[in-house]
C-alpha cells in the first residue's frame, strides 16, 4: 500500500466533506486521470529533481488502491485481457525517468511482426532484436503506483485520491482564461491549480472545459480482445497480423504459452465474436490466421444462423486448415509462418471496444495540458497508442523542466507550447499512418488490393525501407 | 464533415454529421378544405431558386463562423461568446434551408464543396488578419445577404397572391410559413451585423478594399448558386 | 428568362400536396387521365406491347380494340419533334408513356406511415418491367438513340425515377454534392439492371433481381466511400493549420 500519509481515501474524504469549506486549497499540478499516461506523469514529475517541489495532486474515479495496486505484490496466475505494446523508448522512460520497475517476468519482449495478408498473402516479416514488449496495463499502473508508494511522500508533495470524479471545473475568475482552474470534485474538496493536466481519457472533461476541439471519426469498427494458451509456447518469439477484410486480426506474444489478441472487426462479427462459446471462438482464431477469407465468411453465416454445431465447426476447420498444410512445400514453414495454435481462451477475457481515430486541434492552453487519449485516440493496429501518451509524458515533462529552469509559471502558455510543438507533429504522423493502413486494408476493391500487395512484396524485399518501418514502429516516431 | 466526439457541441460542422443521421420530421400540415390555384411553372422555378441559393448561403455562413472560429477562438477568448452565439444561430438558418430543400425536392447548388471550402478559407483567411478583419468580413456578408432576402421578402409579398376554390386571394400557408423563415432570418443577419459594427468592423485595414470585395464576392456566390 | 430557366431545369419545386388543386396534366406528360390518348396509351402497354412490341402495330391493335379511327395514330405525340433515326412520333410517346406510368405508379400506393427501403422499391420498378421484359432490349434501343428524344425525355425521366426511388424510400437525402452523386450512383445501376434484364434467360427474372441488389449495394457502398473522403479531407486541411501552429509555437 501506498505510505498513508500520501493518501487521502475516500471513506477518510467523506467525513471532511462536510467540514470542507469553499476556500479552495492550492496544488502546482492537478492530473485528472490515473491511467498509465497520469501516473507516469506524477511518477516522473516526483522523480525529477527540478520538478519535485511541485505540490502534485492526482485525481482518479476507479479504485486504484483497492484493485490495481494490490497487482504488483500478488499478481493473478493468468494475464489479464488489457495488454499493450510497449516501445523501448517508452518502457525506459518509464524505467528511468519515472523510476517504476514493472514485474519482469509478466513482460515479453518480441523480435519482429510477420504481417500478411488476408486476401493474397502478401507478406511483410519485419525482425529487430526487441522490437517491443508486450505488457499488461496493470503491471504498468501498479508499478507506478508501487513506486509512488516507495517515494514515502507526505501529503503536501502528493495527494493521490482514488474513487473520487471531477464535478465540475471553472476559472477563478470567469473573464480571465489564464486566471488558476478551480476544481471541484465529487467529494466536495475543491482544488486551485496552477496547471490542470488532462489525462483522462478519450471523453476528457479536461478537454470539454478547456474548449479544445477534438476532430476524427468513428470507423464503425469493433476490437474485441481475449488472453489465450497456447499448445505449445512460441517456436519465434513475434507478433503475427492478418489483414482480413473486415479488419486486422492481430496475436501477440506474452511468456510461456500465453498470447493476447486483438481482432478487429465490423460491429455484428465483434457482436458474434462475443457471444459464440469459448471453443468456437478458439476455432476461429485458428482459422483466421490460416484459412481463406471465403472460408471465414462461411463459417461466420453458420454461426449466425446457429446452424453447426461446437464438434462440426471444430472438424470443419481442423480438416480446412490441415488442407492448406498439405498444401505447403513441407512442414517447417508451419511454424514460420503461422501463429502458435490456441489451445483455448480464458474465459471471462473476451472484451469489444470501439475504433476510432480523433486528434485534438492543440494540446495546451493557459493553464491546461492534454496528455495520451484526451488528446489523441488512434485504431490499435500498429500498437501506438499508449505508447504516443509516454511520449507526451515525456515531452510535457522536458518542458516543465525547462520552464522551472529559467523561472517561467509552469502553468503559462509559454512554458507549455514547446511541448505540443514536439508532440503534435510527431503524433499527427502516427495518427495518419495507422488511419491509412486502416483504409488500404480495409476495401477489398481489386485493383488496391493487387497495388498493396505488390508494395507489400517490394517493401519486403528493400531492408532499408522494411528497417524504417520497424524502426518507426520500434520508437514510435521519435 | 468532422464529427468531434460530443454529440451535444451542435455546432461543430453539423453537415456532414446530419447526413448520417436520419431527415428530421416534417412540420405538421393542417387539412385544407379550400384548394389555391396550382403555382405556374414561372412560380415553382423562382421557389426553387430562392430555396437554393437560401440553401447555400447559409451553408457559406455556417462555414465562415466556422473559419473564423477555428482561427480566433483561442487567440481572442473574449470575442469567443460573441461567435459562437452568431455561430449557433447560422447553424439554425443552414439547418431549416436544409429542412426546406429536401422536403420541396429541390435540388442544392452543385458545386457546394467550392462554397463550403471558398467560405471557410474567407473566414480563416480574414480571421487570420485581424480581429477586425474578421467583423468587417461578418459585415459586409450580411449587408449583402440582409439586401438579397428582402428582395426576395419583396417577390413573395407580391408574386404569390393565389386565386382559391373559395373565391377569396392570398398566399398558400406554406408561402408564409417561407416568408416568415426569411423575415426572422433577415432580422437575425441584420443583428450580426450590428454586433459586427459594436466589435470595431470599421477599424479594419484595409477596410473599404475588404469589405468592396466580400460584398462583390458574395453577389457573384448568390448569382452563381441561383443558377448552379 | 423565368421559361427558359424552367426548360433547361431536370427539377421544379415541390409545393405541399394538400394546398393547390391538382393540375390536370400527369407530370412530364402533356394529357391527363381522362384523355383519349391516355386510354390508348395505358391499353397499348397493359395489352398489345407485351404481344408485339413497341411499335407502331402495338398502338395500331389498341386504336382497335377501343374503337378509335386508326387515323389517331398520327395525332398521338404529335409534338415530340420527328428524329430519322426513330420510327414514328407515335411509338416515342409511347416509349414516354412507358417510363413515366411506371414511375408514377411506384408511388401510387406506398403507406403513408412506413417507408420502404430503396432497395425494395428499385426491385418494385424493374418488376414493373416485367410483362414487357420480352421486349426490354428494343425499349433501350429506343430510348439510347442519340437525339432530342434521349435528351428532352429519356434522360430527365431517369433522373426523375432516381429522384423518386430516394424521395420515396427511407433512404437519406443530402444537401450537397452528395445529391448528386446518389441521384447519378441509382441512374447507373438502375440502366445496368435494365440491360442485364433485357438479357436474362433466368426462371422469373431472378439473375436480374440479384444483380441488381449486388450492384446497387455496391453503389451506396461508394457513397459511403465519397462521405469518407470529404471527412478526411476537411480533417486533413485543418489538421496541416494545426501542424503549421505548433511549429509557429515553437518560436
Amino acid at each position: 500500500m501506498l505510505a498513508r500519509s500520501a493518501i487521502v481515501r475516500k471513506y477518510a474524504l467523506r467525513k471532511l466533506a462536510s467540514t470542507a469549506t469553499a476556500t479552495p486549497k492550492l496544488t502546482d499540478v492537478l492530473i485528472v486521470g490515473g491511467g498509465p499516461a497520469g501516473l507516469t506523469l506524477a511518477a516522473a514529475l516526483k522523480s525529477t529533481p527540478r520538478l519535485q517541489h511541485l505540490k502534485t495532486t492526482l485525481v482518479d474515479a476507479s479504485d486504484l488502491m483497492g484493485k490495481v495496486a494490490p497487482f504488483y505484490d500478488s499478481p493473478p496466475e493468468n494475464f489479464t485481457n488489457r495488454v499493450v505494446s510497449l516501445t523501448p523508448p517508452s518502457k525506459s522512460f518509464i524505467e528511468t525517468k519515472a523510476g517504476a520497475r514493472m514485474l519482469e517476468d509478466r513482460i515479453q519482449p518480441y523480435d519482429g511482426m510477420y504481417v500478411t495478408d488476408g486476401l493474397t498473402n502478401a507478406t511483410l516479416n519485419m525482425e529487430k532484436d526487441s522490437m517491443a514488449y508486450m505488457v499488461e496495463i496493470l503491471n504498468i499502473q501498479s508499478s507506478l503506483l508501487k513506486r509512488l508508494e516507495e517515494l514515502n511522500l507526505p501529503s503536501e508533495s502528493l495527494q493521490l485520491m482514488d474513487n473520487t470524479k471531477v464535478a465540475s471545473i471553472e476559472y477563478s475568475d470567469p473573464e480571465d482564461t489564464t486566471s488558476w482552474p478551480i476544481v471541484t470534485l465529487d467529494n466536495g474538496e475543491v482544488f486551485k491549480t496552477r496547471l490542470l493536466v488532462g489525462a483522462d481519457g478519450f471523453n476528457s472533461p479536461v478537454r470539454k472545459f478547456s474548449d479544445i476541439q477534438s476532430r476524427g471519426w468513428f470507423y464503425n469498427r469493433f476490437g474485441v480482445v481475449a488472453t489465450m494458451k497456447l499448445e505449445y509456447p512460441p517456436y519465434k518469439l513475434r507478433g503475427w497480423q492478418r489483414f482480413l477484410p473486415t479488419g486486422p486480426i492481430a496475436h501477440l506474444a506474452l511468456p510461456d504459452d500465453n498470447a493476447t489478441l486483438v481482432w478487429s472487426t465490423t460491429e455484428p462479427l465483434s457482436r458474434l465474436l462475443r457471444e459464440i462459446t469459448p471453443e468456437q471462438f478458439t476455432g476461429l482464431v485458428n482459422a483466421a490466421f490460416v484459412l481463406e477469407d471465403s472460408d471465414l465468411k462461411y463459417f461466420y453465416r453458420q454461426l449466425e444462423k446457429g446452424t453447426i454445431s461446437n464438434e462440426k465447426l471444430l472438424e470443419d476447420i481442423n480438416f480446412r486448415t490441415e488442407q492448406v498444410y498439405d498444401s505447403l512445400e513441407n512442414d517447417d514453414l508451419i511454424d514460420e509462418i503461422y501463429p502458435p495454435r490456441v489451445k483455448s481462451i480464458l474465459g471471462p477475457s473476451r472484451a469489444r471496444f470501439p475504433l476510432k481515430m480523433f486528434h485534438a486541434d492543440t494540446y495546451c492552453k493557459d493553464r491546461i495540458a492534454l496528455v495520451g487519449d484526451a488528446a489523441h485516440a488512434t485504431h490499435p493496429l500498429a500498437g501506438q497508442g499508449l505508447n504516443m501518451g509516454q511520449g507526451d509524458v515525456e515531452a510535457l515533462i522536458k518542458a516543465l523542466e525547462k520552464a522551472s529552469m529559467r523561472g517561467h509559471d509552469i502553468g503559462s502558455l509559454l512554458s507549455l507550447q514547446p511541448f505540443w510543438a514536439e508532440r503534435y507533429p510527431i503524433n499527427n504522423m502516427l495518427l495518419g499512418m495507422t488511419d491509412k493502413l486502416h483504409k488500404i486494408y480495409g476495401t477489398d476493391f481489386a485493383p488496391i488490393v493487387a497495388l498493396r500487395s505488390l508494395g507489400v512484396s517490394i517493401m519486403n524485399k528493400v531492408g532499408p525501407l522494411k528497417n524504417l518501418i520497424s524502426g518507426t514502429l520500434s520508437d514510435s516516431g521519435k | 464533415m468532422l464529427r468531434t466526439i460530443n454529440p451535444t457541441t451542435r455546432r461543430w460542422f453539423s453537415v456532414l454529421s446530419s447526413l448520417k443521421n436520419t431527415a428530421a420530421s416534417e412540420p405538421v400540415k393542417e387539412p385544407v378544405t379550400a384548394k389555391a390555384e396550382p403555382l405556374s411553372e414561372a412560380r415553382e422555378a423562382y421557389l426553387e431558386r430562392a430555396v437554393r441559393v437560401d440553401q447555400a448561403g447559409e451553408l457559406g455562413a455556417d462555414y465562415i463562423y466556422a473559419g473564423q472560429y477555428f482561427v480566433l477562438a483561442n487567440k481572442y477568448p473574449h470575442l469567443k461568446s460573441v461567435l459562437q452565439h452568431m455561430w449557433d444561430q447560422e447553424v439554425h438558418h443552414h439547418n431549416t434551408f436544409n429542412r426546406w430543400q429536401t422536403e420541396n425536392r429541390v435540388r442544392p447548388s452543385l458545386i457546394t464543396p467550392l462554397w463550403k471550402l471558398g467560405a471557410f478559407t474567407m473566414g480563416a483567411g480574414t480571421a487570420a488578419i485581424s480581429s477586425e478583419a474578421a467583423m468587417a468580413c461578418t459585415e459586409a456578408v450580411e449587408t449583402v445577404i440582409g439586401g438579397h432576402y428582402n428582395q426576395q421578402l419583396r417577390c413573395l409579398a407580391n408574386q404569390y397572391d393565389l386565386k382559391w376554390t373559395d373565391g377569396t386571394n392570398g398566399p398558400t400557408k406554406e408561402i408564409k410559413s417561407l416568408t416568415e423563415t426569411i423575415r426572422q432570418f433577415r432580422d437575425d443577419e441584420l443583428e450580426h451585423l450590428n454586433t459586427a459594427i459594436e466589435h470595431d468592423s470599421r477599424k479594419a485595414v484595409p477596410y473599404i478594399l475588404l469589405t468592396e470585395g466580400i460584398k462583390g464576392i458574395c453577389r457573384v456566390a448568390i448569382w452563381t448558386a441561383e443558377r448552379i | 428568362m423565368f421559361k427558359r430557366l424552367c426548360q433547361v431545369s431536370l427539377r421544379r419545386y415541390h409545393p405541399s400536396k394538400g394546398e393547390h388543386l391538382n393540375s390536370s396534366r400527369l407530370g412530364p406528360l402533356n394529357y391527363g387521365l381522362d384523355s383519349p390518348q391516355y386510354a390508348v396509351l395505358s391499353h397499348a402497354l397493359k395489352v398489345s406491347v407485351p404481344v408485339v412490341g413497341f411499335n407502331e402495330r402495338a398502338i395500331v391493335h389498341s386504336l382497335n380494340q377501343l374503337n378509335y379511327p386508326s387515323t389517331m395514330l398520327s395525332v398521338i405525340g404529335a409534338s415530340n419533334s420527328p428524329s430519322l433515326l426513330h420510327s414514328s412520333p407515335a411509338v416515342m410517346e409511347l416509349v414516354k408513356f412507358h417510363l413515366v406510368q411506371k414511375r408514377l405508379q411506384l408511388s401510387q400506393d406506398l403507406s403513408s406511415e412506413e417507408k420502404p427501403s430503396l432497395e425494395d422499391l428499385f426491385i418494385k420498378r424493374l418488376e414493373l418491367n416485367v410483362p414487357i421484359a420480352g421486349h426490354l432490349s428494343q425499349l433501350l434501343s429506343h430510348v439510347s438513340v442519340p437525339g432530342p428524344f434521349t435528351v428532352d425525355t429519356a434522360l430527365p425521366e431517369l433522373h426523375r425515377l432516381s429522384d423518386d426511388l430516394i424521395y420515396y424510400s427511407n433512404e437519406k437525402d443530402h444537401h450537397d454534392f452528395a445529391w448528386y452523386s446518389k441521384r447519378l450512383g441509382i441512374s447507373c445501376a438502375y440502366v445496368s439492371s435494365e440491360l442485364f434484364m433485357a438479357q436474362d434467360k433466368s426462371h422469373n427474372y431472378e439473375e436480374t433481381f440479384q444483380f441488381a441488389r449486388d450492384k446497387l449495394q455496391r453503389t451506396m457502398q461508394l457513397g459511403e466511400y465519397y462521405n469518407n473522403t470529404e471527412e478526411w479531407l476537411w480533417y486533413t486541411l485543418l489538421n496541416s493549420i494545426n501542424l503549421a501552429k505548433s511549429q509557429m509555437a515553437r518560436g
